[in-house]
């Protein structure tokens, strides 16, 4: 094995490893001197250690040795899991984990280990932690359970022999033979295409668990009480979408944390108990991956988000008046509509709601959010279980066909023509009571119109970041799954970026709503 | 030593380790089959299936460590050959293991000429 294949190993298993102490860090917080836990932590130190010495880091291996060293002692009763050590034992796990991921990372390690020695002196020279959860996209590899990647070579050998047959039987020119030996082909495609699905898999568990510790550090800082309860219930999402809402997800806990929960005090004044709660939960509903974040805390100030949005001018004074709560609550996905009274140095760091929800959505996620006064907010990120294979509506636009994914539509509908009318010069129609402005999608691709005006429309409803907008089209045809193909940049327009094949072999682009939109 | 070549079982929690060791084994031609645990209760569990020629032992792993593994498998078989796999701290633990039953150690990390001759010698050894 390659100098280079080692080290890709040695940083998976080792970034594991560092993940495993801070978790059970976390734990023996609550329980000191349990001694699976100790253990535990032990051993991690210790695999780190070693693989360290065998890669030669020297100081990834100083470092592991003298935190292998204090739970050896507290193992003994030697020495004891102080708050304060705890927090000193923190600082050396993300020290170790930066040395683990940058090779070319030079650090004194002088102030850590004095540190670790007297917890409870102020050290120079320690840096703190940066509060990203990188760690997620500082490998590109996975790792992958040999059973699965043993039914896949199985699947693929199957197929072969499933080709050869159908070579044979086509020579045999008996379209009976042909039909069935292509049965067990699409069969065995559809298994195929399940399982190298599943190997993109990771645990939901390994990026809900890293969250603790930012709820942890976030809450001390601020002086704030917080229960953090995650239940990730099994699920395993894509690599790739799961490296994408990490930061979303992180800065949402923050803003809980920061904005959402009251101080100890002002929650006893409230009648609430003085420890806030995060439940961070997900579920699986269909095709989707639902996330919810809910607070207990003293909820969105409706009042003040109103306010700020006509400081703004997002809308009138007049529309503030007459909007409804779920509305103005809404409003705060808009850009530049951060509440909190002041900027704090723990969420505050210009990234407001409108990015982590324009984030998610880019992913083909949808975000809602609702909040009650006094009692708290929830936001719940619905997101595909995978970006490569998608659910799509097949829809016919002057004439060209073009896939729609089927996660932002709302409905479809067919309405006569008089049921358009203007408003402010724009085209509308009424759904469910709502008004909702129409693109008409030929124009907006400047394509050619052949369409009489007296003919019943074809509409399809589409949402996104909570704006509804009805997109006039031809016809559409059926759901169905969509192979996801990338576009060279060469060839991606402002409107498109993807492409797919579809079964008569023709290329469809496929629409991204949130671009069509604005 | 089995008559179609050697065979080795690999005991380490890090499957970085394991692919280490596997490496220079199969670089220094000492074995020709491998098997694999990670932790001390597989370890017992590959011994009786594979009946391996040679064991190497991590010491600090998860269930059950590399002593309690090797008390084990000297149960079964009290002719087992063990090597202990330890770290230059760890030495004390090497005592009690000798007294178990292994036969020798190494120490990571793995220096290939000396993992040659240590495992060498106990494959010769009855």
């Amino acid at each position: 094995m390659s100098e280079s294949n080692y080290r890709e190993m040695y940083v998976s298993e080792a970034l594991e490893h560092v993940e495993m102490m801070n978790q059970t860090l976390l734990k023996l917080e609550e329980k000191p001197s349990d001694r699976g836990f100790l253990d535990e932590i032990f051993r991690s130190a210790h695999t780190i250690k070693g693989m360290a010495s065998t890669m030669g880091y020297d100081e990834t291996r100083e470092l592991c040795k003298n935190i292998e060293n204090i739970f050896d002692n507290i193992r003994n009763g030697a020495d004891k899991l102080t708050h304060h050590l705890t927090s000193a034992i923190f600082t050396s796990v993300d020290l170790l984990q930066r040395l683990i991921s940058d090779e070319k990372l030079k650090v004194d390690l002088t102030p850590y280990l004095k540190k670790l020695e007297n917890p409870e002196e102020d050290v120079e020279g320690i840096e703190s932690r940066e509060d990203t959860a990188s760690t997620a996209s500082v490998s590109t590899t996975i790792r992958v359970k040999m059973t699965d990647l043993d039914s896949l070579v199985n699947l693929v050998g199957e197929l072969l022999i499933s080709k050869m047959r159908l070579e044979q039987t086509i020579q045999n020119e008996s379209l009976d033979e042909v039909k069935t030996v292509l049965q067990e082909v699409s069969r065995l495609i559809t298994d195929l295409q399940y399982q190298s699905m599943n190997i993109r898999l990771v645990p939901l568990d390994q990026v809900f668990s890293r969250f603790s510790r930012t709820v942890r550090d976030t809450s001390q800082k601020l002086a704030k009480k917080v229960n953090l309860e995650m239940n990730a219930s099994g699920i395993e999402l894509d690599r790739s979408v799961l490296d994408s809402i990490t930061d979303p997800l992180l800065h949402i806990l923050r803003n809980c944390v920061d904005h959402g929960l009251e101080f100890p005090d002002e929650r006893i004044k409230n009648g609430k108990s003085e420890t806030g709660t995060i439940k961070l939960t997900a579920a699986r509903k269909g095709e989707n991956i639902v996330i919810s974040i809910a607070d207990d805390g003293h909820g969105i100030n409706e009042e003040r988000v109103k306010a700020k949005a006509v400081e703004n001018g997002l809308i009138t004074a007049d529309e503030a008046e007459k909007m409804s709560h779920d509305d103005a609550i809404q409003l705060i996905r808009s850009a530049g509509l951060s509440t909190a009274k002041e900027v704090t140095d723990v969420s505050g760091r210009g990234v407001g709601m409108d990015v982590v929800i324009s984030q998610v959505e880019a992913q083909g996620g949808i975000v809602k959010i609702t909040s009650q006064k006094g009692q708290g907010t929830t936001i719940v990120l619905s997101l595909p279980l995978s970006l490569s294979i998608i659910r799509g509506l097949l829809i016919v636009v002057a004439g060209q066909r073009f896939v729609l994914p089927v996660s932002s539509i709302v409905s479809t509908l067919q309405i006569s023509p008089k049921d358009v009318f203007s408003l402010h010069g724009t085209d509308v129609i009424k759904v469910q009571g709502k008004i909702v402005p129409l693109i008409k999608l030929d124009i907006l691709l400047e394509m050619d119109v052949i369409k009489q005006d007296d003919e019943d429309l074809t509409i399809v409803v589409v949402e996104q970041e909570g704006k509804q907008r009805g997109f006039v089209i031809d016809s559409f045809e059926r759901n169905q799954d969509i192979v996801i193909k990338k576009l060279d940049k060469s060839d991606s327009s402002d409107l498109f970026s993807n492409a797919t094949i579809l079964p008569d072999g023709k290329v469809a682009l496929v629409m991204d709503p949130s671009l069509l939109i604005n | 030593m089995s008559e179609n070549g050697t065979k080795i079982l690999v005991v380490d929690d890090a499957s970085f380790m394991r692919t280490v060791l596997k490496d220079i084994l199969k670089s220094n031609g000492l074995a020709t089959e491998i098997i694999e645990a990670a932790d001390g209760v597989e370890a017992v569990r590959q011994f009786i299936t594979h009946r391996p020629d040679l064991i190497t032992m991590d010491v600090n792993m998860p269930k059950a460590d590399g002593l309690q593994a090797l008390k084990g498998i000297m149960k079964v078989d009290h002719t087992a050959r063990v090597i202990m796999v330890t770290s230059v701290e760890q030495k004390h633990i090497i005592q009690d293991a000798m007294k178990s039953g292994a036969r020798d150690y190494i120490i990571k990390p793995f220096d290939k000429g000396s993992v040659g001759l240590v495992l060498n010698k106990a494959l010769r050894a009855k």
